[in-house]
């Protein structure tokens, strides 16, 4: 029945109202310390790393623009080179300008792409030819050049490089002259060449890096020379505004350097990285623009990196506590619903838990607690079958209460009067036990006085010497009070013991000790006792000797087993002590004379450290077959 | 708990398909197809290979044809007055951008201009009133111009007096319905005088009127002969190179694929490479560039090919410095 029940209560996990906070707490405190951790330690990593990109992108940029303004400047420096070659001509040297410089200078235009024009003239400045890829000029006589700054300088054996200018206010070109030489040091004339400086385009629009970097060149007067976007240039864009320009040419030594990078923004005012280069021979500016966003990309990626892992870590948590929850919640949840369950009623409900762990063990506990109640609850439903038997039975079970009732009266009414019996009885020691020993008798549980016992006790009889005669010489009530006063004293130092009174026999009182309470130094006890009332006694006596009562007391001391116990009738109990031990204690009483204790040799060795005795040699007593070797203590050695 | 496991789910996909788009950037706009127009006066084979080379150059723009672009021709075949209504034609069927070849073909684009942005290849496009400068076309028609009239005649005189030194009057074939080729034959007549040549202008409108061009040749007799392009002209190279061969006249043409019929030389930029450009400009206002924003260029090489089988034909030495700054040289 049982394996049909496991399966017929569901344990879904739905979190209902209620104290649910588990999942809550756990979650956010996971959620908080996780993401706390990882969101520092990203920040913190991505703030030394943003330097680092900071300086990387700077460099790079740095390393780029230098690499495109030496480009550019080989750019030039190759045409020069193609013009020097073709000043290096063999009519040249031999004879300076010929018209061997017509075919020259078309070697040039065939060498140099980029050279549109080209024309050579004397030291006078008068050009000679003038070659041109598009036209053809006719020289008028006498046209000089020797005024313009480019003569100047070259007839002077230096290369100019001229401003750049705008052909149909469109097109960048500009001017190099070179020297010509004869041979070193004799210079004939100039040579000069326009360039298109669109031939420079193809290597700008080259210089591309990162996503969206790019370089072009800009002239002192803010023109654009070269840029990826060929119509800015034939567009005559101006970029003297932009900062880089002004600080790029600007005279200011601080400002100066060779290459810079900065923060700043392009001609659209776009956020840009940009550096720049100076090549003073043409005094063209490169500048290396990148955008702001592909500069720092890689900041970009290690925060999405971080976030994204921020993410992760919190999805991880969530994840974790979720089943570690479940693990939880799950069998709690199966739990309540079975206690539901039983407590609606359903008994029958077991509970199927196989988590292996703690929980399984009390769903286990749960089942046999429910397997019990619904035992019982069966055999209750056994009972119950229908109504008339049900009356029979209760008037059954009434009749039967009822006589178990009765009985139970009489058992109880005998019990209680055994024990009123047993109390009395006890009671009764009171007499001859001192009264916190009788006290404490009752008090315990497992002491009863009334059963006889054998046990290890000490004796002790105390004789009244010369009472006999003391008593025949005396009136009775002389007599009577000496005995009275003699047994308070005596009876005062064995209540200070706690020693055990057997009987006052006229002049012998016996007392023994370990009984009926248990005393662990019985014998010393004993031995205490004997030697204070030995000494009160003494303190007596001078007292009875004026009044000329010739007393004294004999004291016989013995330890071993006896047998113990409530003997004689009723009316008249007493406690005794039965056996070989109290015997012999009367007896060595009876030898005893006045002030002694004797002991016998068995005792004597239990407790020879504690006494100084002298020896009284061997006693034949009666009841003894054998000779006891007896002993008096003389004193304590040392204070019990 | 499933509900939360199952928000929390969501959310977690939601923000990794974040991430990741944020990653892939993606960001590809719609692709629709482009239509592009094309007018020309001439035939369309005579503009095939120009054609095919424009297209090459959209295609660094991304624009493939068939993918994302098409093409609409219209051809006026030597029908001048048919270009306005083709011009029409290209602008209700919604063209994109309108490439005009050649200088008649431009004009009738200018009509519809203002609805249309425009692409020509033409000479003299300021004076002809296509634009405002080279750096800032204005308006909406842009692309790119063979040389401007004057300097460039000069050196093609020039080549022709180095081949030809005792050259005296040039033949010059020429168009006179072409607005360009009147402002050339001006501006050659100048160059010319102060060369100290004369121009002897042959003008023809159409084909068969090169033959009448044949007969004012064998009457006048000038040295040499060079023309202004035109896609006729173009059209009758063989013709034209067969009857300058045999009648021993150096010629000199405007590119090079007048050489390989027979024509002795040729100087000029070479028209497929210039195309090709246009095609660069097309690409950038289908990418949303505005004509206005584009400066007209001008072509930076120029191809001087020679046949030398045809200079042995008419009795001409090619001086070195030709022979040295021929590009190609066809034996």
């Amino acid at each position: 029945m049982s394996s049909q029940q496991k399966t017929r209560a569901s344990s879904s996990l739905t979190l209902g109202k209620g104290k649910r906070h588990l999942v809550r707490s756990y979650f956010l405190v996971s959620f908080f310390l996780v993401g706390f951790g990882i969101l520092t330690s990203g920040l913190i990593g991505t703030y030394y790393h943003l330097s680092d990109i900071q300086e990387q992108a700077s460099h790079l940029q740095q390393e780029i623009a230098s690499s495109a303004a030496y480009k550019i400047e080989k750019f030039i420096e190759d045409i020069e080179g193609s013009m020097k070659a073709v000043t290096l001509s063999r009519e040249i040297i031999a004879s300076g300008l010929s018209p061997d410089i017509d075919f020259q200078l078309n070697k040039l235009l065939k060498l140099s792409a980029p050279v549109s024009e080209a024309f050579a003239a004397d030291a006078n400045g008068v050009i000679y030819k003038h070659v041109s890829r598009v036209r053809t000029i006719a020289l008028k006589s006498k046209q000089s050049i020797s005024s313009t700054n480019a003569f100047q300088k070259a007839i002077k054996g230096e290369t100019f490089y001229g401003n750049v200018f705008f052909v149909q206010d469109s097109e960048p070109y500009m001017t190099i002259t070179i020297p010509i030489e004869r041979y070193v040091g004799e210079i004939i004339g100039v040579l000069q060449a326009q360039v298109n400086l669109r031939f420079i385009w193809d290597l700008v629009s080259s210089i591309q890096f990162g996503g969206g970097g790019h370089a072009y060149i800009v002239t002192r007067y803010g023109d654009l020379i070269a840029h990826p976007s060929i119509s800015l240039v034939l567009k005559r864009q101006n970029l003297s505004v932009l900062d880089q320009v002004q600080k790029g040419f600007s005279d200011n030594p601080q400002t100066i350097k060779k290459t810079s990078t900065s923060v700043t923004a392009n001609l659209h005012g776009a956020k840009v990285l940009s550096s720049f280069t100076l090549i003073p021979k043409l005094d063209w500016l490169v500048i290396i623009e990148q955008p702001m966003r592909e500069a720092y990309h890689n900041i970009f990626e290690a925060l999405l990196r971080t976030s994204g892992l921020l993410l992760f870590g919190v999805a991880m948590t969530l994840v974790a506590s979720l089943l570690m929850i479940r693990r939880v919640l799950k069998p709690l949840e199966v739990l309540r619903q079975g206690a539901e369950s039983i407590s609606s009623g359903d008994l029958s409900y077991r509970f199927d838990v196989n988590t292996g762990d703690e929980f399984e063990i009390v769903s286990e506990e749960f089942n046999n607690m429910a397997a019990a109640i619904q035992d019982s609850h069966v055999n209750l439903e056994d009972k119950v079958e229908r109504p008339e038997r049900l009356q029979n039975r209760t008037r059954i079970l009434n009749k039967e209460a009822r006589k178990d009732l009765e009985d139970l009266n009489h058992s109880l009414e005998d019990k209680v009067q055994s024990q009123v019996q047993e109390l009395e009885r006890i009671n009764r020691i009171k007499h001859f036990l001192a009264p916190q020993v009788s006290e404490a008798i009752l008090k315990s549980d497992n002491i009863n006085p009334f059963q006889t016992h054998r046990k290890e006790v000490t004796v002790v009889f105390i004789d009244l010497r010369g009472f006999t005669d003391f008593s025949d010489s005396h009136e009775p009530e002389e007599v009577m009070n000496v005995l009275r006063e003699y047994h308070e004293e005596i009876g005062a130092l064995i209540d200070k013991y706690q020693g055990t009174l057997e009987h006052f026999a006229g002049d012998g009182i016996m007392v023994f000790f370990n009984d009926p309470l248990p005393q662990e130094d019985h014998l010393e006890l004993a031995v205490s006792m004997s030697v204070d009332i030995q000494r009160r006694v003494a303190a007596i006596r001078p007292e009875w000797q004026k009044k000329e009562y010739n007393l004294d007391v004999g004291i016989g001391l013995t330890t071993g087993f006896a047998t113990l116990g409530i003997i004689g009738f009723e009316g008249r109990l007493e406690y005794g002590a039965i056996g070989n031990v109290p015997n012999l204690a009367a007896r060595l009483s009876g030898e005893a004379k006045g002030g002694q204790i004797v002991i016998d040799k068995k005792t004597y060795s239990r407790i020879d450290q504690l006494i100084e005795v002298q020896p009284l040699g061997d006693l034949s007593l009666k009841g003894f077959s054998r000779p006891i070797s007896a002993l008096n203590i003389k004193s304590l050695k040392k204070l019990v | 708990m499933k509900d939360i496991f199952k928000s929390i789910s969501r959310i977690s996909i939601l923000t990794i398909c974040l991430l990741a788009i944020s990653f892939l950037k993606i960001g590809v706009p719609a692709e629709e197809v482009r239509l592009v127009g094309i007018i020309g006066k001439g035939s369309e084979k005579a503009l095939a290979a120009r054609v095919e080379s424009l297209k090459q150059g959209m295609m660094q723009y991304g624009y493939i044809e068939g993918e994302n672009v098409n093409f609409e021709y219209r051809f006026a075949d030597g029908n001048y007055e048919l270009l306005p209504g083709l011009a029409d034609e290209l602008k209700n069927l919604d063209v994109d951008v309108i490439v005009a070849a050649g200088c008649p073909a431009a004009e009738a684009a200018k009509a519809v201009a203002n609805s249309v942005p425009v692409v020509v290849y033409t000479t003299n496009p300021v004076l002809t009133g296509l634009i405002k400068s080279f750096a800032h076309p204005g308006g909406n028609i842009t692309g790119m111009t063979l040389m401007t009239g004057s300097e460039f005649h000069s050196k093609r005189l020039e080549l022709l007096k180095l081949i030809t030194p005792s050259a005296s009057l040039i033949g010059v074939l020429w168009n006179p319905k072409i607005k360009s080729h009147q402002l050339s034959l001006k501006e050659i007549t100048n160059t010319a005088t102060n060369m100290g040549l004369s121009i002897l202008p042959l003008e023809a409108e159409t084909q068969d009127d090169i033959d009448r061009a044949f007969r004012t040749i064998s009457s006048e007799k000038p040295d040499a002969l060079i023309n202004f392009g035109d896609t006729i002209f173009t059209a009758s190279r063989k013709q034209i190179a067969d009857y300058a061969i045999a009648n021993q006249l150096p010629t000199n043409f405007n590119h090079a694929g007048f050489i390989k019929a027979g024509i002795l030389m040729s100087y000029g930029p070479d028209p497929v490479i210039l195309f090709n450009r246009l095609g660069s400009y097309v690409g950038k206002i289908l990418q949303g560039a505005k004509p206005e924003d584009l400066p007209v260029e001008r072509p930076s090489e120029f191809d001087l090919v020679l046949n030398l089988e045809t200079a042995e034909k008419v009795n001409i030495t090619v001086p070195p410095e030709i022979l040295l700054q021929a590009t190609k040289i066809i034996k």
